[in-house]
């Protein structure tokens, strides 16, 4: 018997617990964006702070997530905190890991994007009376958001795939999922393929949207 | 403005400048500038480019920071307080404050790009004058109508002229009820066919009663709507007297050799 053939009946099964591991992808890559738009304003914010202390702490942080692997990162989550008595689940880590990594790349995208606002723009708003602020608040940020999309995209596209890498500390994602039963069925070509096929099916979509922000983003500008 | 008005208007000035001076870094801007502008006079600022006439109007509002000297506006001193005899700088919600008082046209617009012309004239009294959006709105809709543009209230500004732009950003900062407009060449920007627009709300607002203090090169407009015309050059107030004066009879050598250059250059631009 082909692995072709005896891959056909087990496939539904196969499917099923891909799409659940493919939630837990989801998971990783909704929940560490979520982390990484938050505390990426908040580290992009403090770069333009008039306080050098808050200044250094950012730049420092930008640094020193960007130039360490995120593999590396979410170790020292896992198995690092675990040392200290914080024991994580693995998809805990893995959010909170990806979102902290994130958080380094979103702070510059905003910043980009703050800085691509015209110079005019704040002094038209304090012009008409806005604190500084206000100013970043109600004119600065929303053109800055505007520019940003794009890059937000790409990069929530890339770290829908790269949440694969969570496998490394047992995340139930699709990767870890699939090597699994790879291992206990010895299909892996049918099982890479379906794999394959999932990941395509989310990120497709997602690319599609990025797209379509990046042509609106040309408006009203 | 008759001479009687004007004498006891100056008396309370609505803008004093005292001994301004202004550097960015070792370049020196401005120097020794005194100047009053009083309650409903018409101001215009002309020179050379890089003579001041810009750092001067942004220190009015504080945009610019002084770097000697201070600025009164309605008798208040702009961006600093006097405590114990010494000058602090106030804190960002104060300046804030003071600027909301004074209006600003600025040479390229700056209208607010993601907003349309009805909320970018609504912005500053509903964000900062707390107004109810509904009466900040019917206010934004009369000066759209004043200045000629109520039917492009929805409009975003990518989608108007350099002319209605410059129109829109005047409705704009004459929602803040100023009680001094500050134009920094507000028309330079402007191709020539849409400069008359924009003046001719200017001279609405100037028969309005606006005090008004005006960097410009439209000499045609210093003449015709300013009671007072400042020359200034290398960041010092040559001389200032009323246009007719300045204009047909300059007391100083570098007033004249400007005014030549202009006039000359006028029919071929």
């Amino acid at each position: 018997m082909t692995a072709w053939a005896r891959a056909l009946p087990l496939i539904p099964s196969i499917l099923a617990a891909l799409l659940k591991a493919a939630v837990t992808t989801l998971e990783i890559t909704a929940g560490a964006l979520a982390i990484a738009l938050i505390l990426g304003l908040v580290v992009a914010f403090m770069r333009r702070s008039r306080s050098a202390l808050a200044v250094l702490a950012a730049e420092t942080y930008v640094q020193v997530f960007r130039c360490i692997p995120v593999l590396t990162q979410l170790f020292i989550i896992y198995f690092g905190l675990g040392e200290f008595g914080l024991r994580l689940s693995p998809l805990t880590a893995a959010i909170i890991g990806f979102g902290l990594n994130g958080t380094a790349y979103l702070a510059e995208i905003y910043r980009s994007g703050i800085d691509a606002v015209h110079k005019g723009q704040a002094e038209a708003a304090l012009a008409i009376g806005m604190t500084r602020p206000q100013a970043m608040w109600w004119i600065v940020l929303p053109q800055a958001i505007r520019t940003s999309l794009p890059p937000i995209g790409n990069y929530g596209i890339g770290l829908l795939k790269d949440s694969s890498i969570a496998m490394a500390i047992a995340a139930p994602e699709i990767t870890f999922q699939a090597t699994a039963i790879i291992n206990q069925t010895y299909l892996s070509t049918q099982v890479y393929l379906i794999m394959t096929a999932i990941y395509l099916a989310m990120s497709l979509p997602l690319s599609h949207a990025v797209r379509l922000l990046e042509a609106r983003t040309g408006r009203g500008r | 403005m008759p001479q009687e008005q004007l004498a006891a208007a100056t008396a309370d000035p609505l803008v004093r400048i005292v001994n301004l001076g202004k550097s960015f870094g070792a370049h020196r801007v401005l120097s020794g500038i005194h100047l009053d502008v009083a309650k409903g006079e018409k101001v215009s600022l002309i020179g050379p480019s890089g003579s001041g006439k810009t750092t001067l109007l942004r220190c009015v509002n504080y945009l610019e920071e002084p770097s000697e000297g201070h600025v009164f506006v309605g008798g208040q001193l702009m961006g600093e307080r006097l405590v114990d005899g010494a000058y602090r700088k106030m804190r960002d919600k104060e300046i804030a404050l003071l600027r909301a008082q004074i209006g600003m046209v600025f040479q390229s617009f700056n209208l607010f790009p993601h907003l349309t012309v009805l909320e970018n004239v609504c912005i500053g009294p509903v964000r900062v004058l707390r107004q109810d959006r509904k009466s900040a709105e019917a206010f934004a809709d009369a000066l759209l109508e004043k200045v000629g543009l109520a039917d492009k209230r929805k409009a975003y500004p990518d989608r108007l002229s350099g002319g209605q732009r410059q129109r829109v950003a005047i409705a704009r900062a004459l929602a803040m009820r100023p009680k001094l407009m500050l134009f920094d060449e507000a028309t330079s920007a402007l191709d020539p066919e849409l400069v008359g627009e924009v003046l001719a709300v200017m001279r609405k607002l100037a028969e309005d009663g606006m005090t008004m203090v005006v960097v410009t090169h439209e000499m045609g407009f210093a003449e015709e709507v300013s009671d007072r015309v400042v020359f200034m050059d290398k960041g010092e107030i040559v001389e200032e007297a009323p246009p007719g004066r300045l204009f047909r009879a300059p007391a100083h050598a570098r007033t004249r050799d400007f005014l030549r250059a202009v006039l000359q250059k006028k029919p071929m631009s």
